[in-house]
């Protein structure tokens, strides 16, 4: 049952030193206050920086040639070699945890539309490109299926390709660019999800076409630059990195064990030593904000026996007068822990307000990504370490209350 | 009331002192006491134990018919709540709280609701006729005021005896002898036991008997 006799006793007795309690709560409140900051920013760097990879499909495998470094069937080393559409068709074929693929050209060229010209790269590809990098897309459609079937001459442009080529407001849809001395259609115009990641080239800065298109145009021959595939969901991007590439080199006389004949990379990979690395953050993060904490909850805890000390008369008289030692451990007890909750709560409160308030300066003034939060869950959890803490500190000055005798301390001296 | 026999207590520091050597006394419920004696000679030692503050090591000590022996903290509290009522020579008031409060204390570790124990302390307040001063905190308060505040928290659970350790030690004469006279009245008034200890002789000679204590027994009575 509430008792609202025993509160208003506590009350009394934390409001009759306000500096003391007022200095002892800062402790408390401090290490909230630092520790919802720290957890708080590390969660915007963290998300900042994930963001990024938001717009790239994050169990992605690259592939591209190297020279050979091991003789194999006849072969020396040092031979020059090209991925080919036989690959696409084996990988499509054989590969099980294979589940988009795309194959890339890439070339320099020059785009004119009238007297409007500039240097970008294009880049012949599959629908599955787009699976890989996602785009907005801010006019049109992305290249498809029928485009590829039909090696038909149309382009998905980046959006500076389009302001460049184009006057602001004009639908580029349907009408023409010339691009290294061949019309193309405009079928849609994009931007990447995440700008700062390239696959090759700058998607801001590019022309996609169809990857038949490009093939069929005659100079590259059947080339491919550049090859990605996404994982089945079931399987590791590791898996298919290397049963992608053992398709390959077998397809091209390559030694199996020839590891620097092929290049690779692995998103996954990366993504996981990024995620590694912020929960390292995030571990360094907990224990530096609970060593804040609980360096706040021993001040507590130092200043309640220091308390104690001098308040062994009335614990003495309290006890002398009929109240049972379960009765003084309580009251020590509910005394820390109404301090230490409130100094939390204030911590916990200035801290969400400082966020909130940097969220707003950060959003308004600056494009930086980082932008602090944290979350309820986080949030309650705190409390919950509060409401903890707060029992723990009161736990010891309320053992040596229990072990003030009455008469030692009603003595007259 | 009070049946105490071969009464012993040691307390063992670093020379082990035999402080009560085989005390034995009866009190009659309704009687006002005074026990005397020298300093060292065990009184407070033994007002202690009557009020269930210290242990003892070997005797009997009843009170009210019931033994008072290696009970657990929580079992002497309460009988300290219910029997027992304190005063101290330094009153031993809590600085923090109003007459009121200080006088509805015991009741709180009593149980008694909030509004019932105000009402009780104004009561007591008002029989030592402090009923003005309720507000006030004790360092508001004249000695003998915080004596009267303290003669009415100890009254107030309506104690089977009251003990009080040199009631008078911190009073001047004259609020000594009214101080005398109102623990007399209560006396005289409710039938509560009363065990004053004190050395002065003229408190002393204001009881109706007077147990002497002398080096750990009782000398004369």
């Amino acid at each position: 049952m509430f008792d609202l006799d025993k509160w208003k006793e506590i009350w009394a007795t934390i409001t009759r030193n306000r500096t003391r309690s007022i200095l002892t709560a800062f402790g408390v409140s401090w290490g909230l206050f630092m520790f919802i900051l720290l957890v708080g920013f590390g969660n915007g760097f963290k998300k900042g920086v994930m963001d990024n990879f938001s717009g790239i499909s994050p169990n992605a495998c690259f592939f591209w040639t190297n020279r050979t470094s091991v003789p194999f069937e006849g072969y020396r080393k040092g031979r020059r070699w090209e991925m080919n559409s036989k690959d696409l068709t084996l990988v499509r074929e054989k590969a099980q945890s294979v589940k988009y693929i795309s194959p890339m050209l890439f070339s320099g060229i020059n785009t004119v539309r009238g007297n409007k010209t500039g240097s970008y790269t294009m880049m012949g590809v599959f629908p599955d490109q787009f699976e890989i990098q996602s785009m907005y897309i801010l006019h049109g459609r992305l290249i498809n299926d029928i485009d590829i079937a039909q090696s038909r001459k149309v382009c998905f442009i980046g959006r500076e390709v389009y302001e460049t080529l184009f006057s602001m407001g004009e639908n580029p849809v349907g009408e023409s660019i010339r691009a290294g001395g061949i019309y193309y259609r405009v079928a849609g115009v994009g931007a990447p999800v995440s700008p700062d990641i390239s696959i090759g080239s700058n998607p801001l800065q590019t022309v996609y076409i169809p990857f038949s298109t490009m093939k069929h145009t005659g100079r590259w021959g059947d080339v491919v630059d550049l090859l990605a595939v996404t994982t089945k969901t079931t399987y590791d991007a590791e898996f298919t990195e290397l049963e992608v590439k053992e398709i390959i080199k077998n397809n091209h006389n390559i030694a199996p064990e020839d590891s620097k004949a092929m290049g690779s990379f692995n998103v996954e990979k990366e993504f996981r030593m990024v995620e590694n690395l912020f929960t390292g953050i995030s571990v360094l993060i907990w224990i530096v904000g609970m060593g804040a904490l609980f360096s706040g909850v021993i001040g507590i805890s130092n200043i309640m026996l220091v308390t104690i000390r001098e308040r062994m008369r009335e614990i003495g008289i309290r006890r002398a007068i009929g109240a049972k030692p379960f009765a003084i451990i309580s009251q020590i007890l509910s005394e820390s822990f109404v301090l230490t909750s409130i100094a939390g709560m204030a911590g916990l409160l200035a801290g969400i307000g400082t966020l909130t308030l940097a969220q707003q300066m950060i959003t308004t003034e600056s494009k930086v990504v980082i932008i602090p939060f944290v979350s309820f869950r986080l949030a309650l959890a705190a409390v919950g370490i509060l409401v903890f803490s707060g029992l723990i500190a009161g736990l010891m000055p309320a053992l040596k209350a229990l072990r003030i005798k009455a008469i030692d301390a009603i003595r007259d001296e | 009331m009070i049946k105490i026999r071969d009464l012993n207590k040691t307390y063992f520091g670093a020379t082990p002192l035999h402080v009560l050597k085989g005390i034995c006394m009866d009190v009659d419920e309704g009687e006002f006491i005074a026990i005397m004696g020298a300093s060292g000679s065990g009184k407070s030692t033994l007002l202690n134990i009557l009020g269930i503050l210290d242990s003892y090591d070997s005797g009997e000590y009843w009170l009210g018919g019931v033994l008072i022996r290696n009970l657990s903290e929580t079992k002497a509290a309460v009988l300290r709540n219910r029997k027992i009522g304190f005063v101290f020579q330094s009153f031993n008031l809590i600085a923090f709280k109003n007459a009121m409060e200080n006088v509805a204390l015991p009741l709180y570790y009593k149980g008694v609701g909030r509004k019932k124990r105000n009402m009780l302390a104004m009561e007591y307040l008002d029989k030592m006729g402090l009923k003005s001063h309720a507000d006030h905190l004790p360092n508001e308060l004249s000695g003998g005021q915080k004596q009267r505040v303290a003669i009415a928290r100890a009254l107030i659970t309506q104690p089977q005896m009251i003990l009080a350790d040199e009631p008078t030690g911190a009073l001047d004469s004259v609020t000594s002898g009214e101080m005398i006279r109102l623990l007399r009245e209560i006396n005289a008034a409710n039938g509560i036991t009363m065990l004053l200890v004190t050395h002065e002789q003229a408190v002393a000679e204001a009881t109706d008997r007077i147990i002497h204590i002398r080096d750990g027994v009782i000398g004369g009575d």
